[in-house]
């Protein structure tokens, strides 16, 4: 009881704490980007001075930067993230919240399938060290870490979509799940590696403990000295890796977006800076912030609930 | 007695490490319910002796000689054998209870799976057993502790509970290594009269493996001294002390600090260091340091030879009384 008292006054300081960051946050992307020469409207061929004129007022841009920066403030604490300079008639909101559910569940795909399938072979290869095995893994992990998804997607195109013909080469909605499968594995090939490499080495060092030479001592064998006194401790080192990392994927990968044609949030990421499209810049750069301090925020939590010697809530 | 044989007999027992030789040709026999101490300093392969009993060396290690428990050969047995009698007959204790305990789980639970695995007995039934174990080590809220975090007691707490974890299936023989050096003095003195008494109680044979010749005489019956991975002496506790043998254990003797020594009086410590593993010695490995040292002693190594009735000493030019 008093645990999830103090748990809970934990995770309400915790988030209370996270706004100064993100006004932080807002105020340098939003003078950042302002400092970028050149401006939504700017085209090779220039507008009419009326019609720039009309639109530079219509998105208050004719006023000064401060006001500009307070007006903006002002919106957020109304929870509206403003108009989107580049797709008309639309909100930068509205935006993000058609994006970020295919995004998520895409990345939500890769990080379970990089956990279950990298964990598992990081477990593994620490249990046959230095083995032939072991070595031949790292090695592809190393290789899959060191791959770009620009160059892992179209090969995986190739293989799988107009070589086989097993699965559509892009798209989405159209094929159900199938669609998702050449992305998911595009987004989660990294991850597999990095969280393979994670594993390995943290199981690694939480064999040699002393307190799993007790378990020894004590007569457990093998397998229940893994699972039951080494993959919690061995787990931990992963999970402050895999917070940060969860929210660059989830948040979507302007690669994988781009290449197999998904409706994700990726794609705005680098349109939106190189269009000047300023709200929908900061849109993007808030809602991403917010999401690692929340995922960092999970991921204290879970050291709380797996760490008996981490008390939340107290100093 | 004589009929049936040792409860632990260890037989020219030598480890080595890709040629590096650790421990040679050591030999010693524990009775069921006596008490036997291994002296020497760090390096002097006590330590891996003890994991040795356990089959708890690296792979890398390579074993000769004979371990004897039960009567059985235990040096080349399948993991899965070395599982059946680790906790249940033959029991250890580590140096550094801060360590030797998982962090992660409940005293109840690192216990409790000792008796789940070895008596097949249900986890409430372990727990209530264990609670009765705490209990024996004198742990107060016995109950209470076995939900706690091993971060919740105190090292010397921490070492009741690994002893407690130890004893729980009543092994016939607990090797304790360095059990008391990573506490504090006066908690080193408790740890050691209930490890004397819980040996008395339950009948257990005790290996204490120690660097304090103190601690171990205060334990055991006889005391074996080891240096440089060989057996330099060996003899019942008090006539050892009393009247050391060989010129290291004379040396261990002088040097360690003593309450009721004149003030003032320097210690004396044995010049020189103990030799690195592997390298090659024709004569006996400690008379680089030895002021008794003569030509024999560099040329021919000395067997561990019986002087008097349970006394052997590995010396050519062994000490008669003290300061000779």
């Amino acid at each position: 009881m008093f645990r999830l008292q103090s748990m809970l006054s934990y995770a309400f300081k915790r988030l209370l704490g996270a706004v100064p960051t993100l006004l932080l946050l807002v105020t340098l992307a939003f003078f950042l980007m302002r400092a970028a020469p050149g401006g939504p409207f700017d085209r090779e061929r220039a507008l009419p001075p009326q019609i720039e004129q009309t639109l530079r007022a219509e998105y208050h841009l004719d006023e000064p930067l401060v006001r500009q920066y307070l007006h903006y403030l002002g919106g957020l604490t109304r929870g509206d993230l403003g108009p989107s300079f580049q797709y008309q008639g639309f909100r930068v909101a509205e935006l993000i919240g058609s994006g970020a559910p295919v995004s998520f569940r895409l990345g939500a795909c890769a990080i379970l399938l990089a956990v279950l399938l990298g964990g598992a072979l990081g477990c593994a290869a620490a249990l046959r060290r230095n083995s032939a095995a072991d070595r031949m893994l790292m090695a592809l992990a190393m290789f899959g870490i060191s791959l770009p998804s620009y160059v892992v997607a179209p090969l995986l195109i190739l293989l799988f979509a107009v070589t086989l013909n097993w699965l559509p080469a892009g798209g989405w909605s159209r094929h159900g799940v199938a669609d998702a499968v050449l992305p998911v594995v595009t987004l989660a090939l990294p991850q597999i590696a990095a969280v393979a490499r994670l594993a390995r080495a943290s199981l690694i060092e939480v064999l040699g403990a002393p307190f799993i030479r007790t378990a020894r001592a004590k007569g457990l064998p093998l397998r229940l000295i893994v699972w039951r006194h080494a993959l919690k401790p061995a787990a931990l080192p992963l999970l402050s890796y895999l917070g940060p990392a969860a929210a660059a994927i989830v948040t979507g990968s302007v690669v994988v977006e781009q290449v197999f044609g998904i409706p994700g949030i990726g794609r705005y990421f680098v349109q939106a800076a190189l269009n000047r499209d300023y709200t929908l810049v900061l849109g993007v750069v808030l809602f991403y912030g917010a999401l690692i301090i929340l995922f960092n925020f999970i991921v204290d939590l879970l050291y709380g609930v797996l760490d008996p010697r981490v008390r939340l809530g107290e100093s | 007695m004589s009929a049936s044989p040792p409860l632990l007999q260890v037989e020219a027992l030598s480890i080595e490490y890709a040629g590096a030789r650790v421990v040679e040709g050591v030999g010693f026999e524990l009775e069921a319910g006596a008490t036997l101490g291994i002296v020497g300093e760090s390096g002097s392969g006590k330590s891996q002796t003890a994991l040795a009993l356990l089959g708890l060396l690296p792979a890398r290690a390579r074993l000769r000689g004979s371990v004897r428990f039960e009567g059985r050969e235990l040096l080349g047995l399948a993991e899965r054998d070395w599982n059946r009698l680790r906790g249940s007959r033959i029991a250890l204790v580590f140096q550094d209870p801060m360590t030797s305990l998982n962090p992660y789980l409940s005293i109840g639970t690192q216990m409790a799976e000792v008796l789940c695995l070895h008596r097949g007995l249900p986890r409430a039934a372990a727990l209530a057993e264990s609670a009765r174990m705490l209990d024996a080590v004198r742990i107060t809220d016995a109950v209470a502790r076995l939900a706690q975090y091993p971060h919740e007691l105190s090292g010397g707490m921490r070492q009741r509970v690994l002893i407690a974890t130890a004893l729980l299936c009543r092994p016939a023989l607990l090797v304790a290594d360095e059990p008391t050096t990573a506490l504090d003095v006066t908690v080193q003195a408790e740890i050691l009269v209930l490890l004397e008494q819980l040996q008395r109680d339950l009948g257990l044979a005790l290996l204490l493996i120690s660097h304090d010749l103190d601690v171990v005489a205060e334990v055991c019956e006889r005391i074996l001294v080891m240096y440089a991975g060989r057996v330099m002496e060996s003899g019942p506790a008090a006539a050892l002390l009393a009247e050391p043998r060989h010129p290291y254990t004379a040396g261990l003797l002088a040097s360690r600090p003593r309450l009721d020594a004149p003030p003032g009086q320097p210690l004396q410590p044995i010049p020189g260091q103990p030799p690195t593993p592997g390298q090659p010695t024709n004569g006996c490995v400690f008379q680089p340091r030895c002021g008794r040292a003569v030509a024999v002693c560099a040329e021919q190594r000395p067997d561990l030879l019986p002087l008097a009735p349970g006394r052997c000493c590995a010396c050519h030019r062994p000490l008669t009384g003290w300061g000779m």
